[in-house]
């Protein structure tokens, strides 16, 4: 799992890093037509656009058969179960380039979130840091300590937090690119990156102990240590938005919008047509 | 048609040629007409709305050399002073402003008016009005119809005036237009715009200080918690949800863990996470009200303060302002403009009176916590005055600051030294803070001083002036011992009665409501009206000579100087909607809080012991406001609604017979 997330990363990072500078939107209809390429090629490959389209072509005749017969008993009878059968055909032709592309797309979303979900804190912008602790640390006697912090005007806390075992601190962002800091709680350090401004960047709101499942959903920086106090560190960034006219949207749903309207462009454009 | 053109019409294919004669005719219809050509060569003019800004106390500031802007900008065009409203009330005296009427020509009498058919107080400004009727689903309700808020200020505005005519406005929260007028001109709603409980602001503070009990207090609440392991559940409420039977108030829970030693806590509300350190102010919060679940919600934006985090807590929670990024209710126009200001500059306060004065008068905040709110409110209007400043081409640009008034009313008591609530220790630490809002006030002028030209047109207006608030006249007790007012059985004198306790309106000739407004009981206008019209003007006469005798028992001054007679002062098509009479106090004096809503306490004249210790509500001639202008005026002596016409006139558009105003120009 490991290697896939980093050979994602160098890809990604590739992709996005030189859009950096660049328009979010454009960012956004690369990744959405990176996904819907995987969508539609995964559909090509597994699926069978012959048999889909007879499946519902016969689905489509039943439902014709119903209102054009709907005066004969007998079709009226049988008329709902024929549509229900047809329907069952259907959705199981397209169920297995589903399953199959399932994966791939939650995996290749997973690190494309991490760039469109949230953006870096701006100058002089205010960040909580969050720090969970194992259970076997109890926050009021584990020591804390801020070892080296650069790029921060301003460090509020530790607030501790023994209901919950936590460590909070509020970070405020200077007039720099990247701000880090490193923390020793017991005896292990932690050092976190923070970038300051607008560009597009990988980010990591959640960082947790490397475990291969934990990476697949928080794929963008190095797992903790198992064997550290800290089970969890959760960086409180800002949601990237864009808008569309005046409305505001997370930019992670129109990555979606756009994702599904380029996979049914893209199926129309090779011939297959699943609707 | 000459020949050439029906052959052009021939060759032009129908098609075409109904396309064409379609957006010729819509170009024609919907394009703004010229803007007129202006006879006073104005093509730029800026009208800054100074609330409170007293004449004498900027003549003092400017001798001392502390408004430099200000000097620049009467030696360059002219001062005078302004005559304000009766009553120098804001939403009266602004409304003037807007109107170029008086009173009885847009309707807004004083900040309370009552309903004469419930003898019930109201906000004056604005009201919500429509359907009350509902489905009952359950333990639902579905409305069926919308109830909305009225903008109850009549008469046309001389924006409306401006833009028929083609001149590009842009008028920001002018006092008195919540909802917004509706127009083509950019504007936002101001003084009259309510929180998302439908109040003029409505603060909660949490605490766990033994000194304290939950309780309901003026303009806000106070909620006693416990901490638990240092944790607490705070509840934030939001509007009354319309969807439910009784209509309870929607509240998000905001969650406080401490630090066990140190003075730093946690918050969280909904998406948000904070850390704040002991003192420290947060940035706007974005909460959100679900009256139906995923399908109705209501959006606010609120900051809190953390006053104490141990020993004892206090977390301070301002009112909950209307969202300008999802407003709940139209407080601008075009409706989109909050939006995009959000976009453009952040968050915003929205509500109409933002400076926390209840909570100050509470004694929640404290006298440098309400500074801090004060300067984060005049800072953001600042901000927000520069970002329209920058982009303001030509046409006609209003912008309205409100903490210099809101200030003077809270710190009067510590430039006079004959105040009640005067101490030497609070002279010493905030005696300077009404001449620093001066200052900041002159800032804004020096900047806009800069961005004049041949062209442009400035002009800074203050409503009206201030004077000390020492002492609180109870008009109702007064009429109550001299048998105007009547009580069914012996009156409960308390201070903390409102709304007319045990009124007798069977025998009650007359009541006082609002800061100055007095009423006669009326036969055919109030509901239990007494007086008929051949009584009222012996009982208005008989009212006028009373209160104008009546002497403060403690210091012998007279406490009014004059009582006018409504039918004297106001004309207009509304005249007869307003108070009989209006109380015009004498400088030191005012209308007691009690009166305001119908109170009736046990003594006449009382010390005045609240925060709020300057004032403007006594007669007119006492309170002018100032206008300064970058050009000369005709007049030596100005109103305030000679202020739209004289706009009007600045553009070269016509004044409308309406307006009452005379032009300076």
């Amino acid at each position: 799992m490991s290697s896939m997330n980093r050979a994602l990363q160098l890809l990604e990072d590739w992709l996005f890093g030189a859009l950096a500078f660049g328009s979010i939107w454009l960012a956004l209809i690369l990744a959405a037509a990176l996904v819907s390429s995987l969508l539609v090629g995964v559909v090509l490959i597994c699926g069978r656009p012959q048999a889909v389209r007879a499946s519902r072509n016969r689905f489509q005749a039943r439902t014709l058969e119903l209102l054009l017969f709907r005066h004969d008993v007998r079709v009226l009878c049988t008329a709902c179960g024929r549509i229900l059968a047809a329907n069952a055909v259907y959705i199981s032709q397209l169920f297995w380039p589903a399953l199959v592309s399932a994966l791939p797309l939650t995996v290749l979303w997973m690190h494309a979130l991490a760039w469109f979900e949230h953006r870096p804190a701006g100058q002089g912008h205010l960040t909580v840091l969050e720090l969970q602790l194992a259970d076997e640390f109890p926050v009021l006697s584990t020591p804390v300590e801020v070892v080296r912090a650069e790029g921060f005007d301003n460090i509020v806390g530790p607030v501790r937090i023994p209901a919950c075992n936590q460590l909070c601190f509020r970070l405020t962002t200077a007039n720099v690119n990247n701000a880090e800091i490193t923390l020793r709680v017991g005896t292990e350090e932690y050092r976190q990156l923070v970038p300051i401004d607008e560009r597009l960047v990988r980010l990591s709101p959640v960082i947790e102990r490397d475990r291969p499942w934990l990476q697949l959903m928080h794929p963008a920086d190095r797992p903790l240590s198992v064997t550290g106090p800290v089970v969890r560190i959760v960086t409180h960034y800002p949601k990237r938005t864009v808008f569309v006219g005046q409305w505001e949207c997370s930019a992670s749903f129109v990555g979606i919008v756009l994702t599904g309207a380029l996979s049914l462009l893209g199926a129309r454009m090779l011939g297959l047509s699943l609707f | 048609m000459n020949a050439e053109a029906g052959r052009t019409c021939r060759q032009m294919p129908r098609r075409t040629f109904l396309k064409a004669a379609t957006g010729a005719l819509l170009a024609a219809g919907c394009a703004k007409p010229p803007a007129p050509s202006a006879a006073s060569g104005v093509q730029r003019m800026i009208v800054l709305g100074i609330d409170g800004m007293d004449p004498q106390l900027m003549r003092r500031f400017i001798d001392e050399g502390r408004l430099p802007n200000c000097q620049r900008l009467i030696e360059r065009g002219s001062f005078l002073p302004l005559g304000t409203s009766c009553p120098p009330q804001s939403p009266v005296a602004w409304s003037n402003f807007v109107s170029g009427c008086n009173p009885g020509g847009h309707g807004i009498f004083d900040f309370i008016a009552r309903d004469p058919l419930t003898m019930q107080p109201y906000h004056s400004v604005s009201r919500l009005t429509g359907t009350s009727s509902a489905m009952p689903l359950g333990n639902w309700r579905i409305p069926l119809g919308a109830a909305a808020p009225q903008n109850l200020r009549r008469g046309v505005t001389f924006w409306e005036e401006l833009e028929l005519h083609g001149v590009d406005c842009t008028v920001l929260r002018v006092p008195a237009n919540f909802p917004p007028t509706k127009t083509d001109a950019v504007t936002l709603s101001g003084m009259g715009t309510p929180d998302l409980q439908g109040n003029y602001g409505t603060f909660t503070y949490f605490t766990d200080d033994p000194k304290h009990r939950s309780r309901e207090v003026s303009g806000g609440r106070i909620e006693k918690v416990v901490l638990d392991q240092h944790h607490v559940r705070c509840q934030i409420r939001g509007p009354a949800n319309e969807f439910l039977a009784d209509n309870p108030s929607v509240e998000v829970t905001l969650e406080v863990d401490r630090d066990p030693v140190s003075r730093v806590a946690r918050l969280v509300v909904q998406n948000t996470t904070l850390v704040l350190a002991e003192g420290e102010w947060s940035d706007w919060i974005v909460v959100r009200f679900s009256l139906m679940p995923y399908a109705v919600e209501v959006s606010g934006i609120c900051r809190v303060l953390l006053k104490g985090v141990h020993e004892p807590f206090g977390l301070y929670v301002s009112s909950v302002n209307i969202n300008p990024a999802e407003p709940s209710a139209q407080i601008s126009t075009p409706p989109d403009y909050a939006r995009q200001l959000v976009r453009e500059i952040g968050y915003f306060y929205t509500q109409g009176m933002v400076e926390d004065t209840h909570a100050l008068s509470a004694g929640v905040l404290t006298a440098a916590e309400y500074r801090q709110q004060a300067l984060f409110v005049h800072d953001e209007r600042l901000r927000f005055y520069q970002h329209e400043l920058q982009r303001f081409q030509q046409g006609f640009l209003f912008y309205y600051f409100s903490t210099l008034d809101l200030s003077s009313h809270m710190f009067w008591r510590a430039l006079d030294p004959g105040h009640p609530q005067f101490t030497a220790e609070l002279a010493q630490a905030h005696g300077d803070f009404i001449g620093s809002l001066y200052e900041r006030v002159d800032q804004a002028i020096g900047e806009t001083l800069a961005t004049l030209d041949e062209q442009s047109w400035l002009m800074v207006v203050s409503d009206h002036g201030f004077t000390s608030f020492r002492r609180q006249f109870n008009l109702n007790s007064w009429l109550l011992d001299h048998g105007y007012l009547q009580t069914t059985g012996p009156a409960q004198r308390a201070a903390v009665l409102t709304g007319f306790p045990d009124v007798d309106w069977s025998r009650t000739r007359a009541y006082g409501l609002g800061i100055n407004g007095l009423y006669v009981n009326r036969k055919g206008r109030e509901v239990y009206g007494t007086v008929g019209s051949g009584d009222a003007d012996r009982l208005i006469q008989e009212l006028v000579s009373g209160l104008e005798a009546v002497r403060d028992p403690e210091t012998g001054e007279r406490v009014i100087e004059r009582v006018f007679v409504a039918r004297d002062v106001y004309s207009g098509p509304y005249a007869e909607a307003g108070p009989d009479l209006i109380v015009g106090y004498r400088p030191n004096y005012r209308a007691s809080w009690d009166t305001v809503l119908g109170g009736i306490p046990r003594q006449h004249v009382v010390d005045n012991r609240d925060p709020w210790s300057g004032d403007h509500c006594v007669a007119p001639m006492f309170v002018p406001g100032v206008l300064l202008s970058s050009r000369p005026l005709r007049s030596s002596a100005a109103k305030l609604e000679d202020l739209a016409p004289t706009i009007l006139r600045g553009f070269g558009v016509s004044i409308p017979d309406e307006m009452t105003g005379t032009p300076l120009i």
